[in-house]
């Protein structure tokens, strides 16, 4: 598996695990409100960016992140994978 | 007693140009806080709210809260501040307990508002085309624009109202899910602001980030502890983005001071990053660090003072540890604040001797005036001996011989959650009088390395009913009637309550069935 297709499992694994969406429902990964309709508060943002953390084992510099990288699996992933670089 | 919007007013009136609030929308000057909030005071008068009447401030951290907040005071009315993120229907509720005169809010709000005390609401969205009109459901209250409403308002000082004693309601938790609010005076304000200061001690190069909420006593303090000081509030609110923004602008701005919860400390110091230097303190209160969250805020604010502190909101402040002291009184919570007395009295109402566990009582001017319009309660929990003035905390402590407190407890069920005090009773009243389903609840905490407690509810459904319909419906109830930091993290479906060996609930062994064990 490559590693923007890790990103992108471990994006959608942290949302089911941690936010609840359920797999059986339609989820639009690329909805440009993607995140804006999750219920996500500061608290399950950490749990969600240390779930990440670990999965890919990167390390997070939460100071290169802006709230523009959480609309969708794109734009989370493009973030994920400039900071690993 | 000296009004505290006149107090801040006088010491204030040195720092005109400096910066006095930064919010996320706006600055504000010394001079033009001041000026906004002589406006908000001359308008109550030409509204015809009068003294000691309620003001309900139901929105975000922002400049438009702040005014409002300082302007009730200079007014001689009574503010309270709801959180932003209060159910409609808890805030009307609470809205109306307080029988307020005039309302805060958004206009979403304030439209289906119909509580009878209510004879002004000021919205603080863009014009409606409604401004200046009675509102059409027949609460025969006007809704009006809050920066038109402000702007028309006289900018010169206006003449002290006569002394009055009561100055805010903070609402807290109650066990019936009724609301309970806590009356603070004027006296009570001024008393724990100067205690306070005399060790964070704010001078005008200070600058304080706060996210904390202004309904929140420790929110709302920061105000008045750096307006007394001709020091800069940077006033912002918490939201999913939250742990971005605070490394923005501990980065961005000369910041000097940082309060805040377990729950914001664990998150900032979550992520390997910058480390803060010019941070001068770090204060603390709602629950108890971790050693893991300690040693790393150490590390990343290398000269910031860390400040332990322990207070209820019936009296704000009631102690604090330097932090040069934990290593000689390790895991205790400080000393009483200045002019503070705490005493620690067994079941039999004596002074417990050192080492003795018991429960804390507090003395002092900044021991609340009681609940509002709850006579039974405020005489059950205050206490009051000639001038003296005390509470029972209903926490279990005990002092060493050097006259430090140490936690040890709760005599009641309540737990500390992202920072906020947990009454389970009031979430299994709220949920089992709504829900039909429930044949048997049980509220407790389940331990978090992040929230100190997360909330679960070990529910026993009735026969028949549908366990899915049932996770589907109390969510919503909850979502609908309790704030967001009081709703259940987990449901949990037994078959019945776990009981200890007499028949009580045990609710260890709940919060163990629900995925951990209380500590």
């Amino acid at each position: 598996m490559d590693k923007e297709m890790e990103i992108q499992v471990s994006i959608q694994e942290a949302i089911i695990n941690l936010i609840g969406k359920s797999v059986n429902e339609q989820v639009d990964w690329n909805d440009p409100e993607l995140f804006a309709k999750l219920d996500i508060d500061s608290a399950t943002m950490i749990e969600f960016l240390l779930y990440l953390e670990e999965k890919l084992d990167i390390s997070i510099r939460v100071e290169d992140m802006a709230p523009e990288d959480f609309i969708n699996m794109r734009t989370l992933t493009e973030c994920l994978l400039r900071l690993e670089s | 007693m000296q009004n505290v919007a006149f107090w801040l007013s006088e010491s204030g009136r040195a720092w005109g140009d400096r910066e006095a609030l930064v919010t996320e929308e706006q600055t504000l000057t010394y001079r033009q806080l001041e000026v906004a909030s002589n406006r908000f005071a001359s308008q109550c008068t030409a509204w015809g709210i009068q003294n000691g009447e309620r003001i309900a401030i139901y929105i975000s951290n922002s400049s438009e809260a702040v005014v409002s907040i300082l302007g009730s005071l200079k007014q001689g009315a009574v503010f309270t501040c709801i959180h932003p993120e209060t159910p409609h229907v808890k805030a009307a509720e609470m809205i109306a307990d307080a029988q307020a005169s005039l309302v805060i809010s958004s206009a979403n709000f304030l439209y289906g508002l119909k509580v009878p005390s209510v004879r002004l609401m000021l919205h603080t969205d863009k014009p409606l085309r409604e401004e200046g009109a009675y509102m059409p459901n027949g609460c025969n209250a006007i809704l009006m624009s809050f920066h038109s409403w402000l702007s028309a308002g006289d900018p010169s000082d206006p003449v002290q109202p006569p002394p009055r004693e009561l100055a805010a309601l903070i609402y807290t938790s109650g066990s019936t899910g009724k609301p309970k609010g806590v009356m603070s005076s004027h006296a009570n304000i001024r008393f724990t602001t100067e205690a306070i200061n005399r060790y964070l001690k704010h001078t005008p190069e200070d600058r304080v980030l706060s996210y904390l909420p202004l309904s929140f006593d420790y929110g709302l303090y920061q105000l008045f502890l750096t307006l007394s000081r001709g020091a800069c509030l940077h006033l912002r609110n918490a939201n999913r983005f939250m742990v971005m923004d605070v490394h923005k602008q501990l980065s961005n701005v000369q910041i000097t001071g940082f309060p805040g919860l377990r729950t914001l400390f664990s998150n900032v110091t979550g992520f390997n990053g910058e480390k803060y230097s010019h941070i001068r303190y770090l204060t603390n209160t709602g629950d108890y660090l971790p050693e893991k969250v300690i040693q790393r805020l150490v590390e990343r604010f290398p000269n910031a003072a860390l400040f332990l502190m322990y207070g209820v909101t019936e009296c704000k402040r009631v102690s604090y540890l330097l932090f040069n002291s934990r290593d000689s009184h390790k895991n205790s919570i400080g000393i009483p604040l200045n002019n503070t007395e705490a005493i620690i009295l067994d079941e039999g109402g004596n002074e417990c001797p050192s080492g003795k566990a018991g429960e804390l009582t507090v003395w002092g001017d900044h021991v609340c005036m009681g609940y509002w319009r709850d006579e039974a309660r405020t005489a059950e929990v205050f206490i009051q001996q000639g001038n003296r003035r005390g509470i029972r905390t209903g926490d279990l402590f005990c002092k060493d011989a050097d006259g430090f407190l140490y936690y040890l407890g709760r005599k009641d069920n309540m737990f500390k959650s992202k920072g906020f005090r947990i009454d389970p009773f009031e979430i299994e009243n709220v949920l089992s009088s709504r829900i039909d389903d429930i044949a048997d609840i049980v509220v407790t905490g389940i331990p978090d390395r992040h929230a100190g407690y997360k909330i679960g509810a070990f529910v026993v459904l009735k026969e028949d009913s549908d366990e899915l319909v049932f996770r589907k419906r109390v969510r919503s109830v909850a979502e609908e009637t309790l704030e967001p930091w009081k709703q259940p993290d987990r449901y949990v479906i037994g078959k019945g309550v776990p009981l200890t060996h007499s028949g009580k609930i045990d609710r260890k062994e709940a919060a163990r069935q629900m995925g951990g064990i209380e500590g």
